[in-house]
């Protein structure tokens, strides 16, 4: 079948009433998830993993890429309005999009954001029906040492982009990854880390640990905060771009694309990185450098455009090598997994309904957002003025039940709470979840091609530096060490982000 | 207290890659040709006990003099995440025994007092329909079988239903 009759077939899927159902909910969910600052998608789907379990595996899988995709939407409407950022990859447009709102330009700035975020995403979705199918079948050569070096690189690239501590970062990444080897070994079967309880012979599971480090560890540190969130008063007015918006905006909206699309195919970059980028290229590339930060529209639309086509081509590595990008992504992967579906290779011929119907889906969720998001930017703005002391309950309680829900045992809520408290701890002393929740996902596939390639070499680590890609991937994942060790793209990003 | 905060948690994790350490040469960490189940948690623990004594050295040779400007965090400001802590702690404690509509119901109370401690009527009612309702979408809809307990108000919610 070519990659026009998988599209149909895709369709055929992802137009089905319940799967259309789950698209929706997954948007609507994934939309609130970006408007409401403290709630990310990562909380979203751990929360909802459980309920998933019944379900379907394409529909689960569609409503859980909804969320993710959603969520970049949604992130930019709090950016604008509030100055918060609801999702990290929408951090640049608080800079010009929220200025834009304070000289009367809310409208354009939304509007911009929704239309470009929309082009981005088809485009992305688009470039992944072509790009996916013949990676896969190029991953299929891929042997353990790529797959393991390629993990590597994922992890490092995530460390890369934390905002804090490097080292702490790396820290945690080896935590996770310590975390993910309790239970049985893959191999012997032999129980590891089990400490004497039963429930640990199966291991620690994601779900619980991820709603305690991203659910209850976020709302015991948002408890803290005293103030209140103020939103920026405004008339929301003109949403549709005016034509010099659309001429400002359609180079930035462009380039932003393209480098969305590339950035979001590395394992580890993605949306975070890719509206970064696109911000400091506008502004390299503007006639009027000293407009940034004070309120244009290119500063919205290159990294709005950017931030969207990175998340939908971040499902690349997923559906191709089994590689989540992002810790969003690891939490997508878990849910595969728990449907007893291994992304990778083979997901094209084992599970083409899941592979066509979830890109094919995406397309749907695009559109589906622009005809809510729009229409619906004043119920958006409503939902942000949701007082804490009303959601703080709520996201406890879906937590607590959606961790019994997985084996009906109040050991998962006890684990989940030890991670809660180890979470917020962790971050008040500068250590972040994000690596801690990938390396939990990629150990035991890391492991497994570790011990794969050392036995295959004979206990020889060269197999990993005389092979071409595996070689490439960890030259790229020193350089990167290197770089973030000497300070250079700390001081890069903060000058992006101060707009320096 | 930031410093003793760092300090503390970073000694968790030195503690935690010491234990994880011995336990993975306990498990036979084999050869390179043949690594077995000690083999990469053996790897990862070394690399965190690493790390982590790396910290630990710099942050006692460092006098950390910019963090005591910033004011890291108040014993006010902490008393909301603590309380809500023992909130949960005491839920996870009585779930199996009150069973999930009573429970439930005193979690939730218990979070609205710790946010703030006025109306209480109102608390109580929200409390109530929380309680009711997410019992009845959970264990009615989704049939996720929720605890019943020794109050068993399930019963009484489902013929009320």
């Amino acid at each position: 079948m070519d990659v026009f009759g998988n599209v149909l077939y895709g369709f055929q899927i992802s137009l089905q009433p319940i799967n259309l159902l789950y698209c929706f909910v997954g948007v609507i969910l994934g939309t609130l998830t970006g408007v409401l600052p403290g709630l990310g998608p990562s909380g979203t789907i751990a929360i909802l993993l459980p309920i998933t379990f019944n379900a379907p595996a394409v529909s689960s899988v569609i409503m859980l890429a909804g969320i993710f995709y959603g969520a970049q939407y949604g992130g930019s409407t709090t950016s604008i309005l509030v100055s918060i950022p609801g999702e990290p990859s929408s951090i640049v447009t608080c800079i010009d999009g929220h200025q834009m709102a304070r000289h009367g330009r809310a409208g354009p700035a939304l509007g911009i954001s929704a239309f470009g975020s929309f082009i981005a995403g088809t485009v992305g979705v688009i470039g992944l029906m072509f790009v996916a199918s013949p990676l896969a079948k190029i991953a299929l050569k891929f042997g353990p040492p790529e797959y393991f070096s390629l993990m590597v690189l994922g992890l490092i690239i995530l460390i890369y982009l934390t905002q804090k501590s490097l080292i702490k970062a790396i820290s945690m990444g080896a935590f996770g990854l310590i975390l993910s080897f309790f239970g049985l070994d893959i191999v012997s079967g032999q129980p590891r880390f089990a400490f004497g309880l039963d429930e640990l012979f199966d291991g620690v599971g994601i779900v619980p640990v991820a709603m305690g480090l991203f659910g209850v560890a976020e709302t015991l540190a948002n408890l803290e905060k005293t103030e209140e969130v103020k939103i920026f008063e405004t008339h929301i007015k003109g949403l549709l771009p005016s034509r010099k918006d659309w001429a400002d905006s359609i180079w930035p909206l462009i380039r932003g694309t393209t480098i969305g699309f590339f950035l979001g195919i590395l394992p580890g970059g993605g949306a975070i990185l890719s509206s970064f980028v696109s911000y400091a290229v506008e502004k390299k590339v503007s006639k009027h450098p000293e407009r940034f930060g004070q309120g244009t529209i290119e500063g919205v639309a290159g990294p709005e455009a950017a931030n969207n086509a990175a998340s939908s081509t971040g499902f690349i590595p997923l559906l191709t090598l089994g590689i989540p990008a992002n810790v969003v992504l690891a939490m997508l992967l878990a849910g595969l997994l728990i449907h007893n579906i291994t992304p990778g290779p083979l997901l094209l011929k084992q599970h083409p309904d899941v592979f066509w119907g979830v890109i094919t889906s995406m397309y749907t969720g695009n559109v589906l957002l622009l005809v809510l998001n729009l229409p619906l930017i004043g119920m958006w703005v409503q939902i942000t003025k949701l007082p804490y002391r009303l959601l703080f309950p709520l996201i406890i309680l879906f937590c607590v039940i959606g961790v019994y829900s997985i084996n009906n045992a109040v050991f998962d809520i006890w684990i989940m709470l030890i991670f809660g408290a180890i979470g917020y701890f962790m971050k008040k002393c500068d250590y972040e979840p994000a690596p801690l929740t990938l390396a939990y996902v990629l150990g035991p596939m890391m492991e497994q091609a570790l011990r794969q390639s050392l036995i295959i070499s004979n206990g020889s680590f060269s197999i990993f530096f005389f092979r071409p890609i595996s070689a490439i991937a960890l030259v790229v994942a020193v350089f990167l060490l290197v770089t973030a060790f000497t300070g250079f793209a700390k001081q890069k990003r903060l000058q992006v982000v101060e707009g320096e | 207290m930031k410093k003793w905060m760092n300090r503390i948690s970073t000694l968790f994790l030195f503690g935690f890659s010491v234990i994880i350490l011995f336990m993975s040469l306990k498990l036979k960490v084999g050869s390179l040709n043949n690594p077995e189940a000690g083999f990469a948690p053996f790897l990862a623990s070394l690399l965190l006990l690493f790390l982590s004594a790396v910290i630990l050295i710099k942050d006692f040779l460092s006098f950390a003099e910019a963090d005591q400007k910033v004011p890291f965090i108040t014993w006010k400001n902490l008393m909301k995440p603590i309380n809500l802590m023992g909130a949960l702690i005491g839920y996870g404690l009585l779930f199996t025994t009150l069973g999930y509509v009573t429970s439930t119901f005193l979690l939730m109370l218990a979070m609205f007092i710790i946010y703030e401690s006025k109306k209480w009527m109102h608390k109580i009612i929200t409390a109530c329909i929380i309680a009711g309702i997410s019992f009845l979408i959970f264990d009615v809809w989704l049939r996720v079988p929720l605890p019943k307990g020794i109050f068993d108000f399930s019963s009484f919610i489902k013929t009320w239903w």
